[in-house]
């Protein structure tokens, strides 16, 4: 809409054939058409980013080994993979920007004259064409007053008035009342202007510098930062490490990248080594299972040896992320392989004698009055001997156990099992060892490594995105579609001595029923002849 | 075909006859629904675990949406100052339970897990915001519907868009019933829910579908109001349904005449059950939609033989 509301129209008579090559660009570029076609790509590019699952998205690896080689080749190809960081996707975002920048400064200028130069005067049939308009009759003593009296009608209401004398024009009328269009007749006439809410008529900049703020903030993320995952057990044993393809210490996290058909991984190194101290999973009923739906919560605890800040340790829980020098770190998911945290063993003496007990943390020794050491080794839910070696059957606590390595005072080391199932006393492995006969009388679960996601983004542009842009975008539509512009004008005609006709019209660019309630009131106010009563 | 002559000429025009502007009491029944809910709410912490259940409430919500919807559709039939009443009080009374039943439910929530954790010894006590209903599919049914309900009671302080509950209720009555199917079992929150952005997110998405579905309403009565023929929107709904069909199941119901549904395997080595690589097919789903299919393309032929007959 433009605010040159009643400007005469005048036909083009002649077009230059075409306008300058550099001309037609930008209007192609600003055009809003254009930006309904890139909005329906990025949209239909979306849709196909959902569709398919995203190589950093969990269940990828399932869905992309089933896909034939020709899909792996083409989707591979066409990015669609990881659709969002595709040069096409963000291409298109950037020339989205462009696009609304140019649209904006193209329009704003005739956004502002709603500010700069209201529409103040207006022509009777002008007046009587707008959705909402009224004629009435009143008396006063004179023009002057009566523009008063309706300027306060307008106040009360919430309209800010505006009394200007003007010029009308219109054509004359002859004596049977036929206008005649060979004359115009000029006649001064008081208007009266009332508004309320034109700040409204920038919401639509508001709305986009926030849109603006989004996308380049995405755009910044996308291109400075990535995300990863890092798999981390507080569990020291080599073995268990290999196998599960978990790490206790690392500085370096893999990314994968989808070059054609093959899925590769390469490392990134980190500026500082993460190593894992403890995990620990808060469970709704502490003697059911450490799956999610019996979980409260998940919490890892993380040291931090960076040569440039030294040592910070951290915890992170699933919804306490822990930052640090742009690195964001959240809970993902865990290897729920049983484990435990903190164990306590019962020691029979071989030669007779009390139980004793031993609290024991994972990774950690123990000491015994009599100087026995017994050192931690590694933790099994479902113990099985495997080729001789000690293994696990599955990673439910079915038959749990715990490898010790236990030092004699002496210096002489054994390897001991300590199970918590009750084992037959003459059973070989539940033999008494190193002068004890071994059980674990309790033991705390845990599972074996949790997964960290890490978001890298060194300048906060996410942040930026998403809480500024998406909480400014938010609070700026409700800025355009809850506030109205509403105008009122009221024209002042002299009709006899204090005889007055007045010619009311109205709009609002949005909320036409309220306006209308609003509109009504103001103009029966002012009928009714008086004014409506000052509140105190 | 006579409601919709009716809307066309007069309900919509109402307006220029309508005499006053409107004022707060017409917002009467939107407050008494959501300070009735409240009380209800205080009486639920009060008397305790004999109170009224959520689920009761709820369906007494669905019967008086039905009936609302079913005077207001009346009332379009037979114009009646009575008929409007009921409709307007019912909705009124529907929307009061359906909050009632969605704040009930919190604090149900919160008692059913306590018990789990009271007795396995654990001595936590969670934060309040952790039982909100926003956990699944029926509690955010319910807010839906509710979302709906509040919608038209606020639209209605117009006198002439009362009728719009017609149209409105009979939506929400079916988000209910749907509710109703799914279960209102209580069942452990996922972890990752145990956040302060669920109450945000889910409240504010389950009111704007409850918004969005009066929106959709309305849009459709003033399709009616501008003469748009029912024949020309029965075809394009038939053909929004086509591709629906169309779509879902990896596009296997018109290409091979099967429905196929993801599935998720027990994980035998323990843990959380992973997604099947394959679907499950389930028998006479697929020749069913098949079915409907055709018969809605038959709805097709038909009107738009009848339109351009
Ligand atoms: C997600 C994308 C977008 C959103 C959410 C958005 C939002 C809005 C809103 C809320 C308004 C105000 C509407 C009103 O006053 O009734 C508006 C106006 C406008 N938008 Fe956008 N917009 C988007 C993209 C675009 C694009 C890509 C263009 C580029 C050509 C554009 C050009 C305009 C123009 C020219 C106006 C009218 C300004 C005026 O009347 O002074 N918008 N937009």
């Amino acid at each position: 809409m433009s605010a040159v509301e009643e400007s005469i129209k005048t036909k083009e008579i002649s077009k230059p054939k075409t306008a300058p090559i550099g001309n037609r660009i930008l209007d192609f570029l600003s055009s809003v058409r254009f930006g309904v076609v890139l909005l329906c790509i990025l949209v239909f590019l979306s849709i196909l980013g959902m569709l398919f699952i995203q190589q950093n998205v969990q269940g990828f690896d399932s869905s992309f080994a089933m896909r034939t080689p020709a899909e792996k080749f083409v989707y591979g190809y066409l990015g669609l993979f990881d659709i969002y960081h595709s040069w096409y996707y963000k291409g298109l975002l950037l020339l989205l920007s462009l696009n609304i920048v140019l649209a904006s400064i193209d329009r704003f200028p005739s956004a502002w004259k709603y500010i700069s130069e209201p529409k103040l005067s207006a022509t009777r049939g002008w007046l009587l064409n707008q959705p909402q308009n009224a004629v009435i009759k009143i008396y006063g003593n004179s023009e002057g007053e009566i523009a008063e009296r309706i300027g306060k009608a307008f106040e009360e209401s919430g309209f800010k008035p505006r009394i200007t004398e003007e010029n009308s024009k219109s054509y004359a009328t002859d004596e049977e009342g036929k206008k005649d269009f060979n004359r115009t007749e000029s006649k001064k006439s008081l208007y009266v202007f009332g508004e309320n809410g034109r700040i409204n008529r920038l919401g639509a900049y508001v709305v986009h510098v926030f849109l603006l703020t989004l996308f380049l903030g995405y755009f910044v993320a996308s291109q400075t930062g990535f995300d990863a995952d890092i798999r981390l057990t507080p569990d020291t044993n080599q073995a268990i490490q290999r196998d599960f393809n978990v790490a206790q210490k690392t500085d370096a996290i893999q990314l994968i990248e989808i070059n054609l058909d093959k899925q590769e991984r390469f490392n990134v190194q980190l500026p500082f080594t993460i190593t894992c101290t403890e995990i620990e999973q808060k469970l709704i009923d502490p003697n059911g299972s450490i799956e999610i739906n019996n979980t409260l919560d998940w919490r890892t605890q993380i040291k931090i040896d960076d040569p440039q800040y030294g040592q910070t340790v951290a915890d992170v829980s699933l919804n306490r992320p822990f930052t640090y020098r742009g690195y964001r770190f959240f809970q993902a998911s865990a290897i729920t392989m049983g484990s435990a945290s903190l164990m306590k063993l019962e020691l029979k003496p071989e030669n007779g004698g009390q139980p004793i007990i031993v609290d024991l943390k994972r990774n950690e020794t123990a000491e015994l009055p009599d100087g026995t050491k017994i050192a931690y080794n590694t933790f099994l839910p479902d113990f099985v001997m495997q080729g001789g070696q000690p293994s696990t059957k599955s990673g439910d606590y079915a038959n749990p156990a715990v490898v010790l390595d236990v030092t004699k005072p002496s210096g002489e080391t054994t390897k001991v099992y300590a199970f918590a199932n009750k084992l037959p006393d003459n059973a070989p492995i539940n033999a008494p060892k190193a002068g004890y006969r071994w059980h674990l009388a309790s033991y705390d679960k845990s599972p074996l490594a949790h997964v960290l996601s890490i978001k890298y983004d060194p300048f906060n542009a996410a942040f930026i995105a998403w809480y500024i842009g998406g909480f400014g975008l938010i609070g700026a539509l409700m800025f355009v579609f809850f506030i109205s512009h509403k105008r009122v004008w009221a024209m002042i005609d002299k009709k006899s001595e204090n005889e007055f006709e007045i010619v009311f019209g109205g709009n609002a660019n949005r909320n036409h029923l309220a306006f209308e309630d609003k509109f009504k009131t103001i103009v029966e106010s002012i009928a009714s002849n008086e004014i409506p009563e000052q509140k105190i | 075909m006579e409601e919709v002559n009716r809307i066309q000429n007069e309900v919509f025009t109402a307006r220029e006859k309508s005499e006053k502007p409107t004022n707060f009491s017409s917002y009467l029944p939107a407050i008494l629904a959501l300070a009735g809910a409240f009380v209800m709410l205080g009486l639920r912490i009060q008397i305790g675990t004999g109170f009224i259940s959520d689920t009761a409430l709820m369906m007494l919500a669905l019967a008086c949406y039905i009936l609302a919807a079913l005077f207001q559709l009346t009332n379009l039939y037979a114009p009646s100052e009575m008929a409007q009443k009921i409709g307007l009080w019912g909705a009124t009374l529907g929307v009061f339970l359906n909050l009632a039943s969605w704040l009930v439910r919190w604090v149900n929530t919160y008692e059913f897990e306590l018990v789990q954790l009271q007795a396995s010894g654990n001595t936590i006590k969670p934060w309040v915001f952790r039982y909100i209903p926003f956990g699944n599919l029926y509690d955010l049914s319910l807010a839906f519907a509710f979302g709906a309900g509040i919608t038209t009671l606020f639209v209605a302080h117009r006198k002439n868009f009362q009728f719009l509950s017609a149209f409105t209720l009979p939506l929400a009555a079916l988000i209910l019933t749907l509710a109703r199917f799914i279960g209102g079992e209580h069942s452990n929150l996922m972890p990752i829910l145990d956040s302060y952005w669920r109450p945000i997110h889910v409240g504010v998405a389950s009111l704007s579908y409850g918004i969005a579905l009066v929106c959709f309403a309305i849009a459709v009565v003033y399709l009616l109001k501008d003469k748009v023929k029912v024949e020309a929107m029965a075809i394009f709904s038939s053909l929004f349904a086509i591709a629906v069909i169309g779509s879902i199941s990896g596009g296997s119901i018109f290409t091979q005449a099967v429905y196929r549904a993801g599935t998720f395997m027990p994980n035998p080595a323990g843990g959380k059950p992973f997604n099947a690589f394959f679907r499950f097919e389930l028998p006479f789903v697929g020749w069913a939609l098949v079915l409907s299919g055709i018969l809605l393309a038959g709805v097709i032929i038909a009107f738009l033989a009848y339109l351009y007959q």
